[in-house]
C-alpha cells in the first residue's frame, strides 16, 4: 500500500507546469478574493495584501471548513480540539469548523492521499514535514505565506526557533503551521531512583550507568520498541545527534554510516548486552515503568497522560528532558489549494487562532503537547498546569534547540529503514553492517524520489 | 453356531456374548486414559481461547494503574468507572447497529453470490469456465489494501463515500465462499441434479430446491466467516467513511488510541461491551459452525 501511495504521490507536474499552476492559482485566489469583496458590496475591508499587492481574501459570509486531523474524539487530544473549535466558532460566528479525525498519522496520511487522488481534499490537513513536501511538490497545498500575504506572518516570530524552522520546506516555502509540539522526555520511577541513590542523568553516559545500576531483581533499566519511530529509533537519532552528527544532512541525505550513528547503535547494543535494555512492542517502556519493572521510559512529552495512567499512583513520576540533544515531534497543519478563497481565508483565521497564546495554553494544558509560543506560559489557562507539571517549564526551552528530521519525502521511509537497522543491531548484527544496509536502501529511496 | 457368530460378527453388530474379556479390559482401559487426556487437552485449549476475553474483562474493570502490574492481577477489581467512561465517549449503540446492519447485509449478499457463482462454476457447463474460475480465484492473490486509493476514487465518483453502500457492496462476493460452494457442487452426484432436470425443473429451481439444501453446511460456514470479517473490518470503513452515523464499532474503538498513547482500560471496556453480542451470536450458531467446518473440510479435496 505504501508503494502504491508513493506512486500516486510521485505523479508530479514538471517545474514549469508547477510554476504556471501556482501563477494561475494565485490569480484565481486573487480573482475570487476580488469577487468576494465585490459581492460583499464593499462592506468588507481587506486588512492585508499579498506579496504582489493584491488584496487577500477575507471571510465575507458563512463558510464551512473541514479539518482532517489525528485527534480522535475520545482522546484527550480530540476533546481539547473540540473545545478549541467551539471557542473559535463563538469568536467567528461566520465560520463553521468540522473536524474529521483519524486514529493516527498513518491512517490520516492514507486517507488524505485517497482524498487527493479523488479530488476531495478537506480544507486543512495535518501531517509531518515529508508528507507536506510531497503535497507541495504536487501543487496540492497553498503556502502559508500566500494565505498570510507575507513570508513572515506576525505570529511566526513568537514561536520557539525550532518550531519556526520546522514549518519550512526544502525549497524555502513556508508551507505549514503548527498547533503543538512535543519533545522526547525521560520518565523515571522516583522511588527506584532514590532507592539506588541515583539522580536524573544529564548526559547519556550517566544515563547508561544509572540503567545498569537499576537492572537487578527483575528490573530492567529501560524497555523500548525498536520498531516504532517514536520510541527506539528516535532515541537512536538523539544519541547520534549528541555524538555530533544527525542522521540526515540538511538536504535529506542519510548519514547512517557516520561514526556518530555507529557509536549510538553500539551504545544501545551495550546496554542490551548488560541487561539494562529490553525490547517489546506497544509502548513496552510504559508498561514496564508502570509495572515497576523498569527504572525509566523514554517517550514523547505528549504521552505524559498515558504514563501517569500506567503509574496510577503506585509511585511518583519524575519527568526530565533527555540528556544532551533532543528531537522535536508533532505534526503541522497545511491548507489545500482546492479550497475556495473563502475557505482558505477562514482556514488561515483558524490557524492563527490556534497559535494564539490563549488557545495554545488551553491546548497544552489539555493534551500534554508543548505550546509553540512562550507567550502561552503566562496565560491563566496554563498557570495551574505548570504548577502541577513543573517539568514543562524545565524542558520547553528545548523547542529552541531540538532538531527535526528534514522534510524530504524519502525521509519518512528511511526512518523505517533505520528502525530495521536498530532491530537488527539489537538482535546481534554488527552495528556498522546494520547501518550500512539501511544507508544503501535509503540512498536508493532518495534516488527514486529525487 | 455360537462360535461362528463370535468369530464372524456381522458388521455393525456387537458380537453375541460380548468380546473376549482380556481384549475388553485392554481396550476399555486405553479408552478411559485417552478420554482423560482428551478432556484435559480440551480444557486447556478452551482456557487458552477464553483467557483473552477474560483478561480483557479484567483490564476493563481495573483500577488506575492496575493493568500495569507484574505479576498481572488476574482477579477483576470491579472498577466499573472505565465502563461508564468508555460508554459515554461515543455513540456505541449507533456503532453497534451500524455494524450489525453492515455485517448482516454483507452476509446475505455473499450467500447469494456464493451460491450463484458456486453453482455456475461447479455444475453448469459453458465456454471459458476454467478461465473464469481461475480469474475469480486470482483475486485471492491481490491484497485489498493495495487497491484502497483507486477504490476511494471510484467510490467518490459514484457518490458512495460515507455511506452504507461502500461498506457492503464491495464485500458482497467472497472468493472463499464461491470456492467452497463450488467444491460442494463438484463433489455432489450429478445424477441428482440431472434427475430434477429430467423432471422438468429449471436451473434456478434445481439450485433452490436441491442445490441450496445440499450446500447448507457450507453456507453456515461462509455466513459466520463473512460476518466475522465484516465485524472486524477497520481500514476500509476508516478510509471510506467520515461520520459516526455510518461507521462501525471497530472505527469507534480506534478512538481510544492515538500517536502518543492508548487508553487501555477504556479500550478494554469498550471492546468488552461491543464484543459480547458477537460472542452470543457465535455461541448460538456454534453447532452450525462446527458442522459446516467439518462438512466443508470433508468436501474440499
Amino acid at each position: 500500500m505504501q508503494k502504491e501511495n508513493s506512486h500516486i504521490m510521485r505523479i508530479r507536474a514538471t517545474a514549469p507546469a508547477i510554476r504556471s499552476r501556482r501563477v494561475a492559482g494565485a490569480a484565481l485566489i486573487a480573482a475570487l478574493g476580488l469577487a468576494a469583496s465585490a459581492c460583499a458590496g464593499g462592506g468588507t475591508t481587506s486588512t492585508a495584501s499579498t506579496a504582489s499587492g493584491s488584496p487577500l481574501p477575507t471571510v465575507t459570509g458563512p463558510v464551512t471548513i473541514t479539518v482532517a486531523d489525528a485527534y480522535t474524539a475520545t482522546s484527550s487530544l480530540g476533546k481539547t480540539f473540540a473545545k478549541e473549535i467551539t471557542a473559535f466558532e463563538a469568536k467567528y460566528p461566520n465560520i463553521t469548523v468540522k473536524s474529521v479525525p483519524e486514529a493516527n498519522y498513518g491512517a490520516l496520511e492514507t486517507k488524505l492521499k485517497a482524498e487527493v487522488a479523488a479530488g476531495q481534499e478537506p480544507t486543512i490537513g495535518q501531517g509531518y514535514e515529508s508528507f507536506a513536501d510531497q503535497l507541495e511538490t504536487s501543487g496540492k497545498i497553498v503556502p502559508i505565506s500566500t494565505l498570510a500575504g507575507t513570508k513572515t506572518p506576525a505570529q511566526l516570530s513568537t514561536f520557539y526557533t525550532g518550531v519556526q524552522k520546522d514549518l519550512y520546506l526544502p525549497d524555502g516555502t513556508l508551507a505549514m503551521w503548527p498547533i503543538g509540539k512535543s519533545l522526547q522526555v525521560i520518565f523515571y520511577n522516583s522511588a527506584m531512583l532514590s532507592a539506588d541513590g541515583l539522580t536524573a542523568a544529564t548526559d547519556w553516559n550517566t544515563f547508561a550507568t544509572d540503567l545498569e545500576a537499576a537492572s537487578k531483581n527483575g528490573v530492567t533499566g529501560i524497555t523500548i520498541d525498536p520498531s516504532a519511530q517514536t520510541s527506539g529509533e528516535e532515541w537512536l537519532e538523539e544519541l547520534a545527534a549528541s555524538n555530533g552528527s544527525q542522521p540526515y544532512a540538511a538536504d535529506g541525505s542519510p548519514q547512517f554510516t557516520s561514526s556518530a550513528m555507529v557509536k549510538a547503535l553500539q551504545y544501545l547494543q551495550n546496554l542490551k548486552s548488560k541487561g539494562a535494555l529490553a525490547t517489546g512492542t506497544n509502548y513496552p517502556g510504559e508498561t514496564a515503568l508502570g509495572g515497576q519493572k523498569g527504572l525509566a521510559d523514554i517517550s514523547s512529552s505528549a504521552g505524559y497522560y498515558y504514563e501517569n495512567q500506567a503509574v496510577g499512583g503506585k509511585f511518583k513520576l519524575t519527568t526530565t528532558a533527555v540528556p544532551q540533544t533532543d528531537e522535536m515531534a508533532g505534526g503541522n497543519f497545511f491548507v489545500f489549494s482546492s479550497a475556495t478563497a473563502q475557505q482558505q481565508a477562514a482556514a488561515w483565521q483558524f490557524l492563527q487562532y490556534e497559535t494564539s497564546p490563549a488557545a495554545q495554553a488551553v491546548w497544552a494544558a489539555g493534551t500534554g503537547y508543548l505550546p509553540v509560543t512562550a507567550q502561552a506560559l503566562t496565560q491563566p489557562a496554563m498557570s495551574s498546569y505548570l504548577t502541577e507539571n513543573p517539568w514543562v517549564s524545565q524542558i520547553i526551552g528545548g523547542l529552541n534547540t531540538a532538531f527535526t528530521d528534514p522534510p524530504q519525502e524519502w525521509v519518512d521511509d528511511c526512518g523505517t529503514l533505520l528502525a530495521t537497522a536498530l532491530q537488527a543491531g539489537l538482535s546481534g548484527t554488527n552495528a556498522t553492517s546494520a547501518l550500512n544496509t539501511a544507508q544503501t536502501a535509503c540512498l536508493q529511496k532518495k534516488q527514486a524520489d529525487s | 453356531m455360537s462360535s461362528t457368530t463370535q468369530d464372524a460378527p456381522h458388521a455393525g453388530h456387537k458380537p453375541a456374548g460380548g468380546a473376549p474379556l482380556r481384549s475388553a479390559r485392554r481396550l476399555g482401559g486405553a479408552w478411559r486414559g485417552w478420554s482423560a487426556v482428551r478432556k484435559a487437552l480440551a480444557i486447556l485449549l478452551g482456557l487458552a481461547f477464553v483467557f483473552p476475553f477474560y483478561w480483557t474483562f479484567v483490564i476493563s474493570t481495573s483500577n488506575p494503574g492496575g493493568f500495569y502490574r507484574f505479576p498481572p492481577e488476574l482477579i477483576p477489581e470491579w472498577n466499573w468507572s472505565n465502563w461508564s467512561r468508555a460508554w459515554n465517549e461515543a455513540p456505541w449503540v449507533r456503532f453497534f447497529l451500524n455494524t450489525v446492519f453492515i455485517a448482516s447485509a454483507t452476509v446475505l449478499l455473499c450467500l447469494v453470490t456464493s451460491v450463484l457463482a458456486g453453482f455456475a462454476f461447479g455444475v453448469l457447463r459453458f465456454r471459458g469456465k476454467k478461465f473464469l474460475t481461475l480469474l475469480v480465484l486470482s483475486v485471492l492473490m491481490m491484497p485489498g489494501t493495495v487497491l484502497i486509493i483507486p477504490d476511494y476514487v471510484l467510490a467518490t465518483d459514484i457518490h458512495w463515500v460515507n455511506t452504507y453502500w461502500i461498506q457492503i457492496v464491495p464485500w458482497g462476493a467472497s472468493v472463499f465462499g464461491i470456492f467452497l460452494v463450488r467444491q460442494f457442487f463438484v463433489t455432489m452426484p450429478q445424477e441428482i441434479l440431472d434427475a430434477a432436470s429430467v423432471d422438468g425443473a429449471g436451473r434456478l429451481r434445481v439450485l433452490w430446491h436441491i442445490g441450496v439444501p445440499a450446500v447448507r453446511p457450507a453456507l453456515a460456514l461462509i455466513a459466520i466467516n463473512v460476518f466475522m470479517t465484516s465485524w472486524n473490518s477497520f481500514l476500509w470503513p476508516e478510509i471510506m467513511t467520515n461520520s459516526t452515523n455510518v461507521q462501525p464499532v471497530e472505527v469507534g474503538l480506534s478512538g481510544f488510541a492515538s500517536d502518543v498513547g492508548t487508553d487501555i482500560p477504556g479500550l478494554a471496556a469498550a471492546a468488552t461491551f461491543t464484543t459480547l453480542p458477537l460472542i452470543v451470536f457465535f455461541l448460538l450458531l456454534q453447532r452450525h459452525f462446527i458442522r459446516g467446518a467439518l462438512s466443508a473440510a470433508g468436501s474440499v479435496k
